[in-house]
């Protein structure tokens, strides 16, 4: 048990400390921690976790963690694991605010640097996520279908505002049409 | 600020902010600008910090926000309450899914929720490289190289992640 703790811990540091630049880039790191290097999700858990977090609320990174921390340890894993994938990012940032509120102006300068380097970074993280999701999808014609709709209904400003309820529309046609 | 009202301010952030850390930016715009308690300046800032360095943008950005406004202790307050919603959310939904997720009925209502999932991610990226990708080649040599090392490679994401980020700031980025 407390080895399972440890290892959680220390997976989901790892997934929070590659989270830049916002949910669903982190997406790659998530796939390669739990379903590459540990036995944790198969693909298809792992595209399950990805379409529950999109239907609650948070940071999918929070998600992954509460939801694979209690399949592995219950409720003291799914503690540990959420604790760990927001603290060791945030010792981070304590340090590095630390840091510059000790240095001058050129560091800021530098973070602003780093910020827009990393845009294309993380366009590159989201379209590999991007592939990720989309790779079961293309081996069905009948999701090409849902797809295509799904992207039409986006135009209307109900879903704009609320995802999730294009999320729980696209889950229900599911459960009707497969 | 109370403690108190700073809690129940970053609860209703966190329980609202479906769809991740840009989302709640607005939030804080509409709950902590537009009632004077911080400028625009102070949120451009804590944006840039909070996107610069790792961890989810929400979680980031509360802590930045509750510690501007309340010191160490407000900071921990405020992560504490944007965090309770997703987590509890996720807690309860695990209890009944995990019985459950098996079932023809539960993955065929996943498949097609993950459609969904792809649109929403193909018009976040689409609008991403619409603003980096397309507007010049050092953008697009980054963007390219970090999904070679990830797609086509199969390599560590934190190599990905380092190798595009040290490549374009080698090939040089403007100040301002």
């Amino acid at each position: 048990m407390i080895g399972e703790l440890f290892i959680l811990a220390l997976t989901f540091m790892k997934i929070g400390l590659g989270a830049f630049g916002g949910g669903l880039a982190t997406i790659p790191f998530i796939h390669y921690e739990l379903v590459v290097s540990r036995p944790w999700l198969t693909e298809r858990g792992f595209a399950e976790v990805v379409s529950l977090a999109q239907m609650t609320p948070g940071p999918i990174a929070v998600n992954a963690a509460t939801f694979v921390g209690y399949r592995i340890a219950g409720f003291a894993g799914s503690a540990v694991a959420t604790a760990s994938v927001i603290g060791a990012p945030l010792a981070v940032i304590i340090a590095v605010t630390w840091l510059l509120s000790k240095t001058t102006g050129r560091w800021k300068e530098g973070t602003k640097k780093v910020q827009k380097a990393l845009r294309p970074v993380v366009t590159g993280m989201l379209f590999t996520a991007f592939w990720m999701v989309l790779r079961p999808i293309i081996q069905d014609k009948r999701l090409w279908l849902l797809t295509g709709g799904l992207w039409a209904a986006t135009k209307f400003p109900l879903f704009k505002r609320f995802p999730q309820l294009l999320l729980l529309g696209a889950g229900v046609a599911g459960y009707l049409l497969f | 600020m109370a403690m108190i009202s700073l809690f129940f301010l970053f609860l209703r952030m966190g329980a609202f902010t479906f769809g991740g850390g840009i989302v709640m930016i607005g939030f804080l715009e509409r709950e902590l600008r537009d009632t004077g308690r911080l400028s625009t300046g102070e949120i451009t800032d804590m944006i840039v910090y909070a996107t610069a360095f790792p961890g989810p943008i929400a979680v980031n950005v509360s802590w930045l926000a509750g510690k501007k406004l309340a010191g160490r202790r407000g900071a921990v307050i405020a992560v504490l309450g944007t965090s309770l919603p997703p987590f509890l959310a996720i807690l309860l939904l695990s209890h009944f899914l995990l019985s459950s997720l098996d079932t023809p009925s539960v993955s065929a209502f996943f498949l097609g929720a993950s459609c969904a999932v792809a649109v929403i991610i193909g018009q976040v990226v689409y609008g991403m490289a619409k603003i980096t990708v397309m507007d010049g080649w050092k953008d697009f040599s980054a963007f390219l190289l970090v999904v070679v090392l990830l797609m086509g490679l199969k390599l560590s994401p934190f190599l990905a992640l380092g190798g595009g980020l040290a490549l374009r700031l080698a090939l040089g980025v403007k100040g301002k």
